[in-house]
């Protein structure tokens, strides 16, 4: 016997509980109605109702016949069989929702609808038994719908499947769907979709179907089946891969412009590609896109301010959700830099020097004592620490200037720090360096060589602000005459300040990264979508196309997202991954207990009610038991009659 | 319990009580006057037979022509019309309290009794109407017509049930104050512990012609109560707990229709007579069709 609702205790606590309500309510005396009646006479002969002190079962062998009908009844409910057990087949369905779904080829449905009509022929394929999972053939695998025998509940999950934005990762989700088959004693692994896979996917595909024709560890592999919809070779379509954009070295204002389009299809085809930014078209041009070849169309354009950058190209094709794309063209914004010293001062003179070299940088000398009244994106100080730092600021701080001091070596540059990374010199020497002491969190950058060597240059980062400590004076070492001296300079002005974006490139759903805090993000579709901080970068998996918005401290961006580029190499189905289902091996007999249960409970219950009304129409017989000794009254009752006609019939009556 | 109002008869009903009358037996004997024919030979107006002239007989009444055709004297002799004191006790213990939907036996009884005073000024009779429990109560005595009707309606009116019944004490304390006979109509349920019979016997024996009137309501006759019931006696204020089953009820019904067979047997057997009234049944149609077909009226 097993049970497939009820194990064997829930069934006994039901059961016990059941049999104790029937118990109380049999022995429930209900409390007699009170009543004022003009005479007890007539009554008297009615047999009165005795209470009993302590409450009596009144029917046992109803009550015993109740108890047996309840058990019936909640063993019918536990669904127990007679026979050995046996276990369906755990089977796992990737379906494949991933962007070649939306394909619609022209006159055809979509291929997701086919998909699910392909996935629902191979679940109604399936015994009863089987427990299924539904996975989507996404890099995550996210399930859809955990092992379940529920076929009304797979039915309508299938049903409910939407195609995503996301390029499919086929290899990685039969992984996932083999592990979930691990622990089963036998199996089914299926893949229902287009079966599209790039170079990298084709070759992870290889491998897995080579894993799966070995034995494995555990014993037998699972069943692995693929079913393929729609026709990869037929459809026409074309993509933009990647829209790239870079700035002029010369003139901040003007963007080299790189889009790289793809035509999935086998014919050659004409499209015209539109370029517009924040909705104000910049262009077009015609470009005939060779077939199963990559393109590339170059173009500039002048554009002095943020925005967004949409390119797009007709006509539409099988697949619209790669016709167009977007990039956030970067905001152009010179870096301030206020050098606090006297004008006339050789270190005033060095870093200007150095500063204006940089096209994207604006410098200006100021007295210390103005340093209250401007803001601007970077203070360079000289001598002592400043009070202030509302600004990210660079100071450097001599040490005390002795007679016949000797040169001192810079080394030990930090090559993992932004600010360093680019200096590579051991001919740095310095004079008089100033003794630095580090707070926690304080990042050394170089040291003066010594036994043991000191911090020399630190980068501090306070109460949101970043803070460059140079311990010497450039004017007393040999920097300014090296071409360490900008680059240290560019690094710490780009470390400072982001520098300014040079380039920008469209971003592809999949996993994204954006520099940047962010307190929310919310998709496309309006749906928060989770992240993870990565030091300064927010990361998140996109699998919708669109503007997403980051919400930040500092305000809200947005920031689009394209579709990725499209794998297009049909998987070739072997012989056996499109073989029909392997029949289940016959489930040994068992017998269903549950209708037979019912009958018996159904005849118990009857038994209860005859038990239980015989016994009450007994008692109500003695109740109603005529009291002895009446008389015959009928004789007597004839000679009144006589009498009293007898005197209605003489004259002794008189009236008026 | 039920509060009578004064209008306790309707003015169409006492209209049609004009043609009604009470009848009694003849032998009563009683004063001389009103209405109600009797066997009594004396003055009156209706012829009733001859007789062989006596001695010291009014000669006013000889029958001159009967002297001429046979040649002897004969009397002419009439009937004496009587004047018939009506009696009617009314039971008013707890339990005439009790009846149908908004008419309650003694309420019912009521209406009874101002319909027998009634009929008793319609004829000029003198009438008593004698409350009585467990004990007689204070009568109300009117005579003079029925323009005499107000004061009777208005002492019903005045007439509340409760405490218990003592028939025999009641109807013993009765022979003593209304020693002449008379009709009596003991209008009652009956429910009495002591039983009735001896009451009864003791009407007869004071030579009262009597009429025994059992007012029960429908659900006394055929109760509706089931399930467990814990009963109290409205009167004695007794328990008993019953199963009212179908087959509980049917004996009751049983006992009861005995009960009222009982008492009618009773009365025949006692010389007397018996109606029996259900609440339900309106109080006209009883006085109209039962006491008549009951030889109480005619």
């Amino acid at each position: 016997m097993n049970w497939l609702a009820l194990t064997p205790v829930e069934v006994a606590a039901v059961w016990t509980a059941l049999a104790a309500t029937a118990l109380w309510l049999y022995l429930h005396h209900r409390r007699p109605r009170h009543q004022r009646v003009s005479t007890l006479r007539f009554w008297a002969s009615v047999q009165p109702i005795s209470q009993p002190r302590r409450r009596k079962l009144r029917e046992p062998l109803a009550y015993l016949a109740q108890a047996l009908f309840l058990l019936l009844l909640v063993l019918a409910l536990a669904n127990p069989r007679w026979g050995p057990g046996f276990e369906g087949r755990s089977v796992a369905l990737v379906l494949d929702t991933s962007i070649w779904s939306q394909a619609r080829p022209a006159g055809e449905p979509p291929w997701i609808d086919r998909e699910r009509a392909e996935a629902l022929r191979l679940l109604d394929s399936l015994p009863y038994g089987d427990r299924v999972l539904l996975l989507r053939a996404e890099p995550d695998a996210p399930p859809v719908l955990p092992f379940t025998t529920d076929r009304s509940a797979l039915r309508r999950a299938i049903l409910a499947a939407q195609p995503s934005s996301v390029a499919p990762d086929i290899p990685r989700a039969l992984e996932m769907g083999r592990a979930a088959l691990g622990g089963a004693r036998r199996g089914l692994l299926a893949y229902v979709g287009p079966g599209l896979v790039d170079e990298e996917q084709a070759r992870g595909l290889d491998q897995f179907r080579a894993e799966m024709e070995s034995p494995g560890s555990s014993g037998a592999q699972p069943q692995f089946l693929m079913r393929l919809v729609g026709d990869a070779a037929s459809i026409q379509n074309r993509g933009i891969t990647r829209l790239s954009l870079r700035r002029d070295a010369a003139q901040p204002d003007r963007w080299r412009l790189l889009t790289q389009l793809k035509n999935y299809g086998n014919q050659k085809a004409d499209v015209t590609l539109a370029f517009s930014v924040n909705g104000q078209s910049i262009g077009q041009r015609k470009l005939t896109l060779a077939p199963q070849s990559l393109s590339n169309a170059e173009d500039e354009f002048t554009w002095d301010q943020g925005g967004i950058l949409q390119a797009q190209i007709t006509p539409s094709d099988a697949l619209e959700a790669d016709d167009r794309a977007a990039v956030t063209i970067p905001t152009f914004r010179s870096v301030h830099v206020a050098v606090f010293a006297g004008g006339s001062s050789p270190f005033a003179a060095d870093l200007l020097s150095v500063l204006s070299s940089d096209p994207y940088v604006q410098a200006s000398v100021l007295p210390q004592e103005l340093s209250a009244g401007v803001s601007p994106d970077i203070g360079i100080y000289q001598g002592a620490n400043p009070s202030r730092t509302d600004f990210n600021s660079i100071w450097f701080v001599n040490g005390p200037s002795t007679a016949g001091s000797r040169p001192v070596r810079v080394t030990g540059w930090n090559p993992q720090h932004p600010v360093t990374r680019w200096v590579r010199t051991h001919d740095i020497s310095v004079r008089n360096p100033a003794t630095l002491k580090g707070e926690p969190g304080d990042a050394v950058l170089a040291y003066t060589e010594g036994d043991p060597p000191a911090p020399l240059i630190l980068a501090r980062e306070r109460d949101g602000r970043r803070i460059l400590i140079i311990g010497f004076n450039p004017h007393d070492s040999n920097m300014p005459q090296e071409s360490a001296f900008p680059l240290l300079m560019a690094g710490s002005i780009e470390w400072m300040t982001h520098s300014v974006d040079e380039a920008a490139d469209s971003l592809s759903t999949g996993e994204v990264d954006q520099p940047g805090p962010a307190t929310k993000i919310l998709a496309p579709s309006g749906r928060e979508v989770p992240f993870a901080r990565k030091g300064a970068e927010v990361h998140w998996l996109a699998t919708e196309t669109g503007m997403y918005k980051i919400a930040g401290t500092g305000g809200e961006t947005s920031v689009p997202v394209n579709p990725p580029a499209l794998p297009e190499q049909r998987v070739q189905l072997t012989a056996a991954e499109a073989a029909e289902v392997e029949g289940e091996p016959l489930p040994p007999a068992t017998w269903d207990m549950w209708r037979w249960l019912v009958l018996l409970a159904i005849a118990a219950l009857w038994l209860e009610w005859w038990l239980y009304y015989t016994a009450r129409e007994k008692q109500r017989t003695l109740e109603a038991t005529e009291t002895p000794g009446e008389p015959a009254q009928s004789e007597i009752d004839v000679e009144l009659e006589e009498r009293e006609k007898s005197i209605f019939r003489s004259s002794n009556l008189v009236g008026r | 319990m039920a509060t009578a109002s004064p209008l306790l008869l309707d003015r169409e009903f006492l209209k049609t009580l004009e043609q009604v009358t009470l009848l009694c037996r003849t032998n009563l004997s009683g004063a001389v006057g009103p209405e109600h024919r009797s066997r009594t030979r004396g003055p009156g107006m209706e012829f009733a037979d001859y007789r062989r002239y006596s001695f010291g007989d009014d000669p006013r009444s000889l029958d001159w022509s009967a002297y001429l055709r046979f040649g002897k004297l004969f009397l002419k002799i009439y009937e004496t019309e009587q004047h018939i004191p009506v009696r009617i006790l009314l039971d008013r213990s707890e339990s005439m309290g009790f009846g149908d939907e908004g008419e309650s036996k003694f309420l019912y009884a009521q209406r009874l009794a101002a319909t027998f005073a009634y009929l008793a000024l319609l004829h000029l009779d003198t009438t008593a109407v004698i409350p009585f429990g467990d004990r007689l109560a204070k009568p109300l005595v009117v005579s003079g017509g029925r323009d005499r009707l107000w004061p009777v309606l208005q002492f019903l009116s005045e007439q509340s049930c409760g405490g218990g019944t003592d028939m025999f004490g009641a109807v013993k304390e009765f022979m003593s104050s209304f020693s002449s006979r008379g009709i009596a109509i003991l209008i009652s349920d009956f429910f009495d512990e002591q039983g009735c019979e001896r009451a009864v016997e003791m009407l007869r024996s004071g030579g009262h012609d009597f009429v025994l009137v059992q007012i029960h309501s429908a659900e006394e006759q055929h109760p509706s109560a089931a399930g467990e019931l814990i009963l109290e006696d409205a009167e004695t204020g007794a328990q008993r707990t019953v199963e009212c089953s179908p087959q509980s009820t049917a004996l009751y019904e049983r006992r009861f229709q005995e009960f009222s067979a009982r008492l009618r047997r009773l009365a025949v057997r006692n010389g007397g007579r018996y109606a029996r009234a259900v609440t339900n049944l309106a109080y006209q149609e009883f006085v109209l069709r039962s006491l008549r077909s009951g030889q109480v009226l005619a």
